[in-house]
């Protein structure tokens, strides 16, 4: 019989291991699956990482897919903290990609940049963080289950976009197809380096990260949503407000997630679409995760999670792979680093049936 | 300090993959003739999709095989959002001086990287966008669509018609609208059925619409979608099917009727000609059936030879110059006279043409602001 002991303490050389074996048992995997279409996989792997991270350009792109994993996952680390499974930031970002447009598409072309920059971003805060405050409501007053709240409430964002971008918000000059109007200069993200496409919210990820990481562990506020995480009975005894904390971090995770939605737009589309990759809010929650919930580790794993997909992309152009290989290789390679973080928390042991 | 270890795990990672790639021999740059013209492809679906992405990779390899200093690339899947600008900069930055972008929605993302990169031909499938080196290309796919509608209209038996289209774009109201007057033309009391799928590639959304015309009393599908799975169910349901893109036969053979389908690979061979001899200028191209580009497919063998006759004598028509589908008279979906007799619709009202003609039934999405 199979038995999972919980280890009391992790060694330091498990905590380097694990990960470690894990990513090379997951490229082996996937390796496997590449070996398939008759390509030899360590051509594949060079490739990955040749296109993601070897010379200013790649770098750039991977940066540019890092900006909203960077910004989601640190607001996730704050809800999850808590233990609060926040798995809505999918819907989160599209409200503050929307509350933003707003904006972007009904001032005047003339406003001044930064000022309509500072309302856009305010707005995307304000859309993400309101998204994430109902889940927030729900649970705290009538006890909803916020995993499934917050996951059907990213449909209804999903939907809220797609009425506007059919109906009222669609550009008349885009011949009937669900575009919006393109944003004016005023309205996009400045990039940080010419030639490439890292914007300005390179600079809004880097500056959460810092707050979050304070926040948690230096202000009375972290304190109190780690003790609730920990165990909430307690926290109630301790005469911590569990509703308060539960608002503060929610309006903290949805509204980072909001500002990933609209520096995406405003950094990187220029307009608002149906399709504004509100998939990585998914992928964020994997982040999050694979830095134990500290945001400091979670902008470096975003960085290689961005890497992964930029390179992903240029597999299929160096080599000719079919699109699904890299889809493989990241399932792989993440399928065995969640198995690899049970080994870290659990021991396995075999042992007899006495019975 | 209990964090900073999980810190030094993902640090040493980035450092074992940097060595991994520094151990790798140099890759001596290939020293590749200097004549050869590097040409990518962006395809939104899978290449092998059966439909639309499919005829643009045919048209790929007949380009590979008709100029032999042309090497050529492609992506496919690419979504139609932020990933598809990487896709067109990082062929761009690999020294690609050709680049064919082949969705509507990719139009956006393409005029941006155009910018950016001045030395870099561009063209774009089906938009309406241009710049100093952006081209857009597209052809008269009505020509075909009508002749289409012809057959269709001959044997449907119910007089109902299921139309399975993508997105209410100019492009596809054209296609509708010109099946219709084929239908209309020999069959008055036909009628064309629009369901909008609202994707281009979604082959489970177009087979489920496939069938809500089938319950509803469809005998013949016609397909405006990338793939061949509308038709798919068309045959399993008995009934018949009219294809898009390419020659559906194979995929559902005791249904196809005919195909309307594209002949890419002309226009690709013109362009990559051009851009070598130096005379490439970004211009619009949408030419018909008389340049190749479009053309019908064979007709499956349950097509009358009378009813073959009578398409082939309005094709000839339409190569000789004769006869264009969108001639007046022309009526509209509430019986007003949009075109008279003896008119014919412009080139830039039927690039833009956002009405159904009578006897389509379905509505177009009203725009916004």
């Amino acid at each position: 019989m199979l038995l999972f002991e919980k280890r009391e303490n992790v060694s330091t050389k498990l905590k380097v291991a694990i990960p470690l074996i894990s990513v090379f048992l997951g490229l082996v995997a996937g390796g496997i699956a590449i070996l398939f279409t008759r390509t030899n996989p360590l051509i594949v792997y060079k490739a990955l990482v040749k296109g993601a991270f070897s010379s200013v350009y790649t770098f750039s792109e991977t940066l540019v897919v890092a900006i909203p994993l960077i910004l989601i996952s640190t607001g996730l680390i704050v809800a999850f903290k808590m233990n609060f499974w926040n798995i809505g930031a999918y819907g989160q970002y599209i409200i503050g990609a929307i509350f933003g447009s707003f904006f972007a598409l009904s001032m005047p072309a003339t406003m001044p940049r930064p000022l309509l920059l500072t309302i856009m971003c305010l707005a995307g805060i304000l859309g993400g963080a309101l998204w994430g405050l109902i889940p927030a409501a729900l649970k705290a007053f009538w006890e909803v289950n916020e995993v499934i709240s917050t996951l059907l409430l990213n449909y209804i964002a999903l939907y809220i976009l797609k009425y506007l971008m059919y109906g009222p918000w669609r550009n008349p000059a885009s011949h009937g197809f669900p575009l919006s109007k393109p944003f004016e200069l005023n309205a996009q993200l400045p990039r940080l380096l010419v030639h490439t496409r890292v914007h300005l919210g390179l600079i809004f990820g880097i500056i959460a990260v810092i707050i979050v990481y304070i926040l948690i562990k230096k202000t009375k506020f972290g304190y109190e949503i780690r003790v609730i995480g920990e165990n909430k009975r307690a926290a109630r005894y301790g005469g911590i407000n569990i509703t308060k904390n539960i608002f503060i971090a929610m309006a903290i995770s949805g509204g980072l997630a909001g500002l990933a939605g609209l520096a995406q737009l405003s950094g990187v589309i220029h307009m608002l679409q149906i399709e504004i990759n509100p998939g990585y809010g998914y992928t964020a929650i994997i982040v999050a995760w694979l830095a134990s919930l500290n945001p400091i580790i979670a902008m470096f794993v975003a960085v290689i999670f961005g890497g992964l997909e930029a390179g992903g992309y240029q597999i299929q152009m160096a080599i000719r792979v079919p699109f699904g290989i890299v889809g493989t290789i990241e399932s792989a390679v993440l399928f065995f680093l969640l198995g690899g973080e049970i080994l870290k928390k659990y021991r396995i042991r075999l042992r007899r049936n006495t019975s | 300090m209990k964090h900073i270890r999980p810190l030094v795990v993902i640090l040493l990672l980035i450092a074992l993959v940097g060595v991994f790639a520094g151990c790798a021999p140099k890759e001596t740059p290939e020293e590749k003739p200097e004549e050869t013209l590097k040409v990518a492809f962006i395809y939104v679906g899978p290449k092998n999709d059966g439909g639309w992405s499919q005829a643009h990779d045919e048209g790929r390899l007949y380009l590979e095989q008709q100029l032999p200093y042309v090497e050529t690339a492609y992506t496919e899947n690419v979504p139609e959002g932020a990933p598809c600008e990487k896709v067109i900069r990082d062929y761009c930055n690999e020294g690609y001086k050709v680049i064919f972008t082949t969705s509507f929605g990719f139009m956006d993302p393409t005029l941006n990287v155009a910018e950016d990169y001045p030395d870099v031909v561009f063209e774009h499938c089906s938009g309406f966008k241009t710049s100093e080196n952006m081209g857009n290309y597209f052809g008269r796919m009505y020509e075909p669509d009508y002749l289409a509608g012809l057959v269709a209209g001959m044997m449907t038996e119910s007089n109902y018609i299921g139309f399975v289209a993508p997105f209410s774009i100019p492009e596809v109201v054209r296609e509708i609208d010109a099946f219709t007057i084929g239908a209309k033309e020999v069959n008055p009391d036909v009628e064309v059925h629009v369901i909008w799928t609202n994707s281009w590639f979604d082959p489970v959304l177009e087979a489920s619409a496939a069938e809500t015309f089938l319950a509803n009393g469809a005998d013949i599908i016609a397909s405006g979608v990338d793939s061949p799975a509308a038709l798919q169910a068309a045959e399993k349901a008995g009934k018949y099917g009219v294809g898009y893109d390419m020659d559906m036969t194979s995929f559902a053979p005791a249904a196809v009727l005919t195909s309307r389908i594209w002949h890419w690979g002309l226009y690709y061979t013109q362009v990559a000609q051009e851009v070598h001899d130096g005379t490439w200028t970004a211009g619009e191209y949408w030419d018909g059936m008389e340049a190749g580009i479009v053309d019908l497919a064979p007709y499956g063998p349950m097509v009358p030879q009378e009813v073959q006759d009578y398409v082939e004598n309005r094709k000839q028509m339409i190569l000789n110059g004769d006869y264009d589908p969108f001639m007046g008279p022309i009526y509209d979906q509430s019986g007003t006279l949009r075109v008279k007799e003896g008119e014919e619709v412009s080139d830039g009202d039927k690039l833009g043409i956002q009405w159904f003609v009578d006897g389509v039934v379905g509505t177009i999405p009203e725009g916004g602001s």
